[in-house]
């Protein structure tokens, strides 16, 4: 089976649910803290391109991505590109969640190991504006569901996101 | 026979040469507003300059329409690429903000903690920082946000905020985009306005988009550089047209008369040797000259195309040339002296434009009259006129009898003019626009484009004027809260100013003044960090950023990177001595409430000017000026004329019908709805000098005078400027109109008024 459990048969799966809506804890750590700094709310993505991270705790904030732009607490948008700190987060992730692997190889560099019941997509990215402020993305997950992403800085600074539903 | 030709070659050469000598040395300058006066006011001198040289006068706006939004992406970088290089022509090539962005990014985050106002570096105000930091740094960019802690106060962001308010077009893919078209911005070194320069600018440009594969797409330029090129195609071509239908009919009716192609040829060489002398001379003794005195004075010795006529027509039954050129020598030599005397009033104006164009029209009379009474004769030695022409001079006489009897009717016509015009709403157009035959989608297509891009309009501004920049700039900066609430009252739209960009030297020693030393910042950021997460070692670059801060040098508009530069230094302009400091407003609702407002302020230095309406101003001074002038001049020839002829009834015969004549033309022209400008005024100086010329020889008193002979030249001028009053630019059109109208009334008139002669 491990054969078959290619990108494509990984983007199908993750598109087969129109919706995802999932609970994530983020654990950031950077060099420059004494401690990580830990996150957690829940996580929306609506085809064909809406993606919304609400988060609770510590403080409640609202990050929304509507068709390019990006909406912090409501506030009028900015195109995501303008950021390309949000830009190297979201747009693997987005790309992963749409299946556009078309978006997904344009950006990033994809490996995928593992099986169906347990893989790992690593994006490495291929534009120079993003891997000035990313080293490599790795998603963990089974079947249709991403269960932990992993985001790497090239200073080694990283954050863990684990998602449940 | 072979003097005539040695003649005609020498005559030749000497004018190719001193063609060629005053192409080669002349200085040649440009548009409309280099022929305004130089005011002695600061303000008013900006404001010329301002046409000139503003901001706007430097912007080619570029659209690409039609195919795919990435084909026109691929063909805006195709031209960035193409066209940067081109460095002497430009100084900036853009098809987005990102283009810009690198070496501005770098001189504010050097420069920040001068640039960004900052009210407090307490304790408590660096923790409002940190923790806003701590939010930034759990947000999903937080791990991208590590370089923040360098700048925790956000001061780049707060010197950035200024040029990013900048409203500009939307940007997609990091190219500017609208209604479908991909936006690309060039600044040019010269001012648009230089015909040379922008011709060069358009022509390149129009070169790299040929070398590109645009197949399906379409290509609009727009800007001031643009206009100039476009403006002098469409008149370039007209004139062109016009200037054939002109000869084949001139020609054609001088054939007529003449019939013989020598004589027709040898009526040109007194214009022609009076233009190139008169441009020699002028552009030896002025260091640059506009092309408007060209224009102006090449119209103003279009009376030269009379003196050949008045030689020519005079020859008597032996044919021979010469003795006719001495029997008109004196009334030729009359009207030119009353005319150079006339136009001497001009000199005293001491504005350039008006003293060039006298020094202009005074040479190239005085060369056509000589070349009409020496290089005519011998040229056409003789000229068999036909016996038939007897007939049209009894003809005439007959027809001026009739006139005669009819010239209270003149009296009645000027009366009924002067209420035309006394009762007309508006008679002057003052604004430059008037003036400038600018193509009407072209210029709608610019003021699309330059609104997309934000570019202020300049019609309402405030000012600050001080002896420095630093207190124009600070001058300036008190308008700001007053502004600011105009602008939430909705009165006005925005405002810019250079003080938001470039704060005060003064200002800027404030705010070093202000940071705290590395100790103390020290012992603030570790009571500000209570409790946070932060490592008081990731903040050792930022207090080593203040600390550098504390003793740099203070920014000044050299520092500035050129876009920046750019921007400010269309905001901060140094006039005879003076600086101002410029705050375009726009969306200007109520102006009188505005001005009000600023005025009411009482700040030092400070005023409301409305753009617009002060450059009509200074053009309509101007006009006013050279009336004034040219009244003088009419009194300085009516002089002339009365010792001329002995007699003050005599010269008030030449001089009563031509004033009516011009009187009458004006009151037509406006009862038509024409408005008038400075240039009919010059044509107006043109018509006098056409009607005192048929005054003279229609009141000649010698046997042998021709009454032919002015209406041959009416005729002629009537034809020449009647086609150009055909032209479908209105500028030539109106000028044509008012000369043919105007050379007909000075006709009619100065027969209905001429002296009764005893027909032989």
């Amino acid at each position: 089976m491990a054969a078959t459990w290619t990108v494509p048969a990984l983007l199908r799966a993750v598109a087969r649910n129109a919706h995802h809506e999932v609970h994530f804890v983020q654990v950031t750590h950077l060099s420059s803290l004494t401690r990580p700094l830990q996150t957690s709310g829940r996580l929306i993505y609506r085809k064909p391109a809406t993606l919304i991270m609400e988060q609770e705790r510590p403080t409640k904030a609202s990050y929304r991505i509507v068709n390019g732009r990006l909406y912090v607490n409501g506030q009028r948008g900015v195109p995501v590109r303008r950021v390309p700190q949000v830009m190297a987060i979201v747009s693997g992730f987005e790309g992963l969640l749409s299946g556009n692997r078309a978006l997904l190889l344009h950006d990033y560099a994809v490996h995928l190991r593992g099986s169906a019941r347990h893989w790992q997509l690593s994006l490495v990215p291929r534009l120079p504006v993003l891997a000035r402020i990313l080293r490599h993305i790795e998603v963990r997950g089974h079947d249709g569901e991403p269960t932990e992403v992993r985001t790497v800085a090239p200073g080694g600074d990283f954050s863990v996101m684990r998602l449940s539903p | 026979m072979n003097a005539r030709v040695v003649v005609a070659a020498v005559w030749a050469a000497a004018l190719g040469l001193i063609v060629a000598l005053t192409v080669r040395y002349g200085q040649f300058g440009g548009s409309v507003t280099a022929f305004l006066p130089r005011g002695k006011d600061p303000v008013q001198q900006t404001l010329v300059r301002g046409l000139q040289e503003g901001r706007a006068a430097h912007l080619v706006l570029m659209a690409i329409r039609g195919g795919t939004p990435a084909g026109q992406r691929r063909l805006a970088g195709g031209l960035v690429r193409s066209l940067r290089p081109a460095r002497p022509l430009f100084t900036l090539v853009a098809d987005g903000p990102r283009r810009q962005a690198p070496a501005i990014a770098g001189f504010l985050r050097r420069h920040r903690y001068l640039l960004a106002p900052r009210q407090s570096w307490t304790a408590g105000a660096l923790r409002t920082d940190l923790v806003r930091l701590v939010t930034i740094l759990e947000s999903p960019a937080g791990l991208g946000a590590g370089a923040l802690l360098r700048d925790p106060t956000g001061a780049f962001f707060a010197a950035a905020r200024p040029w990013l308010a900048k409203a500009g077009p939307a940007v997609h893919h990091g190219v500017w985009v609208t209604n479908r078209s991909t936006l690309l911005l060039a600044v040019t070194h010269h001012s648009g306005f230089a015909i040379r320069h922008a011709r060069a600018v358009v022509a390149r440009i129009q070169a790299a988009w040929a070398s590109l594969p645009h197949a399906g797409y379409r290509l609009q330029v727009a800007g001031t550089a643009a206009i100039t090129v476009a403006t002098n195609r469409h008149i370039a071509a007209q004139a062109r047209g016009l200037a054939l239908i002109d000869a084949v009919l001139v020609t054609g009716l001088l054939a007529l008369v003449y019939r013989r192609a020598g004589a027709v040829g040898a009526s040109l060489v007194p214009m022609l040797t009076g233009g190139v002398a008169a441009a020699a001379v002028v552009a030896a003794v002025f260091p640059v000259v506009s092309v408007i005195t060209l224009g102006f004075g090449t119209m103003l010795i279009g009376v030269a195309m009379d003196y050949p006529a008045y030689v020519l027509l005079h020859v008597g039954s032996d044919a021979a040339v010469r003795p006719a050129a001495r029997r008109v020598q004196s009334t030729l030599a009359l009207t030119v002296t009353a005319m150079v005397l006339g136009f001497a009033t001009l000199l005293v104006s001491r504005l350039t434009g008006l003293v060039e164009l006298a020094v202009f029209a005074a040479t190239g009379l005085v060369a056509a009259a000589w070349a009409a009474r020496v290089l005519v004769p011998v040229l056409v030695p003789a000229l068999p006129l036909r016996a038939g022409l007897r007939i049209w001079d009894q003809r005439i006489s007959a027809l001026v009898t009739v006139l005669r009897r009819g010239r209270w009717l003149v009296v009645l016509g000027c009366a009924a003019a002067a209420v035309s015009l006394w009762r007309a709403p508006h008679v002057w157009d003052d604004s430059v626009r008037g003036l400038s035959p600018v193509p009407g989608a072209l210029m709608a297509a610019t003021e699309r484009l330059a609104h997309a891009f934000g570019a202020p309009s300049m019609t309402y501004e405030a000012l600050a004027e001080g002896r420095t920049a630093e207190s124009a700039l600070a001058r300036s900066a008190r308008l700001e809260p007053l502004l600011d609430r105009l602008r939430r009252k909705g009165d006005i739209g925005h405002f810019d100013m250079a003080a938001r960009y470039l704060p005060g030297i003064a200002v800027q020693r404030a705010r070093e003044r202000a940071l705290p030393s590395a100790a103390v910042l020290r012992r603030r950021l570790s009571q500000a960090l209570a409790g946070l997460p932060i490592r008081p070692a990731a903040l050792a670059p930022f207090v080593a950023a203040v600390q550098r801060a504390r003793t740099a040098v203070p920014v000044t508009m050299d520092d500035l990177p050129p876009p920046l530069k750019a921007r400010v230094g269309a905001l901060l302009v140094r006039a005879q001595g003076v600086y101002l400091a410029l705050v375009p407003l726009s969306g200007v609702k109520k102006p009188a409430a505005v001005r009000a407002a600023i005025g009411g302020a009482h700040l030092p230095g400070v005023r409301f000017v409305d753009s617009r309406r002060a450059v009509a101003g200074l053009l309509g001074a101007y006009r006013v000026a050279l009336m004034r002038h040219a009244l003088a001049g009419a009194l300085v020839m009516m002089i002339v004329i009365g010792a001329g002829l002995r007699s003050l009834q005599a010269a008030l015969r030449v001089m009563g019908p031509m004033a009516a004549a011009l009187l009458a033309d004006c009151g037509l022209l406006v009862a038509c709805g024409v408005r008038l400008t400075l240039l009919n005024v010059v044509a107006l100086l043109l018509i006098a000098g056409l009607g005192m010329g048929y005054a003279l020889f229609l009141g000649g008193r010698s046997e042998a005078s021709r009454p032919l002979a002015p209406w041959l030249c009416a005729a002629a001028t009537i034809t020449g400027f009647g086609v150009m009053a055909g032209s479908t630019v209105s500028l030539l059109s109106t000028v044509g109109m008012t000369v043919s109208v105007g050379a007909f009334l000075a006709l009619l008139f100065t027969a209905a008024w001429s002296r009764p002669r005893s027909v032989a």
